[in-house]
């Protein structure tokens, strides 16, 4: 098992009298990309400024690379964080060699000269270093803004919506960006409202709003839904047999087109809901059991929650 | 680590950067030291000579000449130098309006600049210290400042070996006018740019930072207007409790910005 990077514990901040950050709990590995997951003002960008030394927790407390989050060694952390903020934020009239540059030596990388080089190559930036970042496209600025968050070479990156308002051949790239940082053994915590995106990248996806909700791969997370619903395809219009699958016992099903998705407490009921379905009179084609999407299973989740 | 040196040098370099991109930034500074030169070239040179008037033969003579009683090398002057060189003293005080406004313009767009480019929280997140910061912010504009105030010393020796009466350029080496331009000009500079600083974290706006910076004109102006009407020289005791001041004024203002820097409000507080 690679080493955990990221840990946090019992993390909360609390501005004023809103709670933004609600006792959370988790680990990254290295080589391992986490996907963080929330509504809107769910506290992920909160997180991630804990997380990379930037605020620090009203309680709990965090560790990134073993060390633990205090204001002493917050300098020390944010050597060994690279955050990507939710802006690309880099200087437009500088060229994008001299913003890298600039950071390296904030950073006090050794040869920020080569390291520079490296990472611009890594990204496919190395063409239009000498160019002024302001020149650059919405999509090229943000792998700029990548290389910027990875030249101290840190063992964790967090990124905050990286590809928000990208076209989607730009997201695809700063996606591959992302499998790459994984590969080289980076821990990376990724937030994003891109279900899709998630599921695809993260190895574990992390349900926040203020508070965990849920932790786990994409496909236990799936399954934690599975099984609690059925659906049962019928010919014609499926709303007509509504009423016989509530009086057997099923829970408030919904209808899509001639399918009927209901709610079941155990795969033991459905017998009697296709008999009931058969004595009012409905031609049923298959039966099968429901597989929510992550999409399904997040806003079962938040709403839950809500 | 690197040092709080290097880190300060790279952000600051950053930002002389991009002033060099911005020509529109440093040409009104530069047409500044000619507007705010040209009241005294009038006065000491233009003025006698459309008026056919002397300035031996104006009120400047007489307190000229009680000042040339206590400092010797003013009595070597001729009459007209004794008044040049008495005016020019007086202008010394109004020069350092130079710096003072011709900087202002960067330091506001520093701050405001990096919160209007969203580059702050990226800054922040590398482990330069709020210290750090306010310095790097303040030290390009505070070079460019020194430059401004070193030229216009310039300008003004140099009209003064044209145009002056002999002997009147050397009084702009005078110990006073050192102790103007090498202590009081850079007190004075910091102090107005400290302000920018701290006023740009409050808002987004580089216009009202350095309209806000710029009421230490104030005290400038109403020294030099008082000094011009008064026909009197602040001398060596009391232009060293001035510097004295300034340099309370600069622990008291950088003792502020430390504090308006905390990472936590910038994030947090600073729109």
């Amino acid at each position: 098992m690679p080493a955990v990077v990221v840990q946090a514990f019992g993390l909360t901040r609390v501005f004023e009298t809103r709670t933004a950050v609600d006792d959370l709990s988790f680990s990254v590995h290295a080589g391992e990309v986490l996907a963080l997951l929330g509504p809107n003002g769910a506290g992920k960008t909160t997180t991630f400024r804990m997380l990379a030394g930037l605020l620090m927790p009203t309680r709990g407390d965090a560790t990134v690379g073993g060390a633990s989050l205090s204001p002493e060694t917050a300098d020390a952390i944010r050597a060994r964080v690279g955050l990507l903020t939710e802006a690309a934020g880099l200087w437009e009239r500088l060229t994008v060699r001299n913003n890298l540059h600039t950071y390296a030596q904030l950073y006090g990388v050794a040869d920020p000269d080569g390291r520079v080089d490296d990472v611009l190559a890594a990204v496919g930036l190395a063409d239009r270093a000498d160019d002024r970042a302001g020149a650059l496209s919405k999509g090229l600025k943000q792998r700029a803004a990548i290389a910027r968050a990875i030249v101290h070479d840190p063992a964790a990156v967090l990124l905050d919506e990286p590809t928000a308002g990208l076209d989607p051949a730009s997201a695809r790239d700063v996606r591959d960006l992302v499998r790459q940082l994984r590969a080289q053994g980076r821990a990376v915590l990724v937030s994003t409202h891109n279900l899709t995106e998630a599921e695809e990248l993260a190895d574990r996806i992390a349900v926040m709003n203020a508070r965990l909700l849920a932790c786990d791969t994409p496909r236990a997370l799936r399954e934690r839904r599975r099984g609690g619903q059925v659906v049962v395809e019928v010919e014609g219009d499926a709303s007509r047999w509504v009423s016989a699958l509530r009086a057997a016992g099923a829970g408030e099903p919904r209808v899509e087109g001639e399918r009927l998705i209901a709610p079941v407490e155990a795969d033991a009921v459905v017998p009697d809901l296709v008999a009931a379905l058969v004595a009012a009179g409905a031609r049923i084609r298959r039966v099968v059991p429901h597989e929510p999407s992550l999409e399904e299973t997040y806003l079962d989740l938040v709403r839950r929650d809500a | 680590m690197p040092s709080a040196w290097s880190r300060i040098s790279a952000l600051a370099r950053k930002d002389a950067d991009e002033v060099r991109q911005q020509p529109g930034l440093i040409l009104p500074a530069a047409a500044m030291i000619v507007g705010l030169s040209l009241p005294a070239f009038f006065l000491l040179l233009v003025a006698p000579r459309l008026l056919g008037e002397p300035l031996a033969d104006s009120d400047f003579a007489e307190a000229a000449g009680a000042l040339a009683r206590q400092v010797p090398e003013l009595g070597r002057l001729t009459l007209e130098g004794q008044a040049q060189a008495f005016i020019l003293q007086q202008f010394l005080t109004f020069s350092l309006l130079v710096p003072v406004l011709g900087s202002l313009s960067l330091a506001a767009q520093a701050i405001v600049g990096e919160k209007q480019a969203r580059s702050l929280e990226p800054l922040l997140t590398t482990p330069i210290t709020v210290a750090e910061l306010l310095v790097a912010k303040v030290l390009t504009p505070f070079v460019l400042s020194m430059v401004l105030l070193a030229a216009t010393h310039l300008l003004y020796v140099s009209a003064m070996l044209a145009w002056g009466e002999p002997g009147v350029w050397k009084t702009l080496f005078w110990p006073r006018t050192l102790l103007i331009y090498l202590l009081l000009g850079p007190l004075l500079s910091l102090a107005a740019l400290l302000t920018a600083a701290i006023v740009s974290s409050r808002v987004n706006d580089a216009r009202t930072a350095q309209q806000l910076g710029g009421f230490l004109a104030l005290p400038v102006s109403g020294l030099f207007v008082a000094q011009l009407a008064g026909q009197f020289l602040l001398g060596v005791g009391a232009l060293l409790t001035t510097a004295l001041v300034l340099i309370v004024v600069n622990v008291a203002l950088l003792w502020i910005g430390v504090r308006v820097f905390q990472r936590e409000t910038i994030l947090i507080r600073w729109k």
